[in-house]
């Protein structure tokens, strides 16, 4: 199964940092793809919580469930996709010497057969996931520190 | 408020009610070839496109307008297919959705008459979401949004407002909304 990982640094605790991101409403603001979280049957720092979620991977439009796997406060947060996208995601924060947070996001995911069929070459597949993620990381230091 | 059944899961036949309310035969255009039956997300958005069909056919029930209001209403929400066909959205739907995203994107704000002032960078920059007739959503954003974190706030903006609304209109620099006046 592919991975993509990345670290940023960010200059907010990691308490702020992880609460941030287990509310996943916020997920549309940092993951550009992401295009909608809804139906969000609770409080997503529970595990029994579910939602869904409207996704765009490299052009082919894409729709599915996700599920809270796992919250620590100041430490991890990560849930499971199903549908469009098998994937799971997984946060996990730590402090640095100056109070602020080394963020490391993962994801690990199936590449859907439906964008294996639209999208010629794999090239393609591998430069929008390194894209979003590359983004995601910036983005998330933005939300935080502009 | 009127209660209005939960018909999320139900598809229902259309046309027995729709053809007995002639502004709502008026949208039968719209719909999809071949939909008999549609499943309805939300009946409570319809209301806004019934407000402005009243104002579209200058039709002002004097007499049980609450009535007339749920029965189109749900009369609609069978109709549509979908809320793009919106033809109104409230302006307040919009404030609620712009609000939402400065809120997600940890971006102080006030409000300064129709705009919001939001505070990015130690820099403020307005935005204001209106709406037209016909389904266009117009944003203004003035100053500069070239800075990472001001594109992820108007790129949030940009993505909640796609679903609402069949066409949007961005106008940046937006000498128009720095003239509304302040208050």
């Amino acid at each position: 199964m592919p991975r993509v990982s990345r670290t940023v640094e960010i200059d907010a605790s990691p308490d702020e940092v992880i609460e941030y991101i287990a509310d996943v409403d916020h997920h549309p603001a940092f993951i550009s793809a992401l295009n909608s979280v809804h139906e969000l049957s609770g409080n997503p720092r529970h595990s029994e919580t579910e939602w869904s979620w409207t996704f765009t991977f490299a052009g082919v439009a894409l729709q599915g469930n996700a599920g809270t796997l796992d919250y620590e406060p100041g430490k991890r947060y990560s849930f499971q996709t199903t549908g469009g996208i098998q994937s799971t995601f997984v946060y996990e924060a730590q402090a640095n010497a100056g109070g602020g947070t080394v963020l490391t996001a993962s994801s690990e995911y199936e590449i859907p057969q439906t964008v294996l069929s639209s999208v010629v070459d794999q090239n393609d597949i591998d430069r929008f996931v390194q894209g979003v993620a590359d983004e995601a990381a910036q983005d998330l230091k933005a939300i935080f520190e502009d | 408020m009127f209660a209005v059944p939960d018909w999320n899961r139900s598809r229902l036949p259309l046309r027995p009610l729709l053809y007995a309310l002639p502004p709502v035969a008026a949208l039968l255009s719209y719909r999809r070839p071949g939909i008999k039956a549609i499943r309805v997300s939300t009946v409570l958005q319809y209301i806004a496109a019934v407000e402005a069909l009243y104002a579209l056919h200058g039709y002002r029930p004097a007499r049980g307008r609450r009535v007339v209001r749920s029965t189109l209403a749900i009369a609609l929400s069978l109709a549509i297919p979908t809320t793009r066909l919106l033809l109104r959205y409230d302006s307040s739907d919009f404030e609620a959705m712009t609000r939402r995203c400065l809120g997600a994107t940890r971006t102080p704000f006030r409000r300064s008459g129709s705009n919001f002032v939001a505070t990015i960078a130690g820099t403020e920059r307005r935005i204001r979401v209106r709406s037209l007739m016909r389904g266009v959503a117009v944003l203004d954003f003035t100053g500069s949004w070239q800075q990472r974190k001001a594109q992820v706030v108007q790129r949030l903006i940009l993505k909640s407002l796609e679903p609402l609304v069949p066409r949007i209109v961005i106008r940046l620099g937006g000498a128009h909304a720095k003239s509304e006046p302040d208050g």
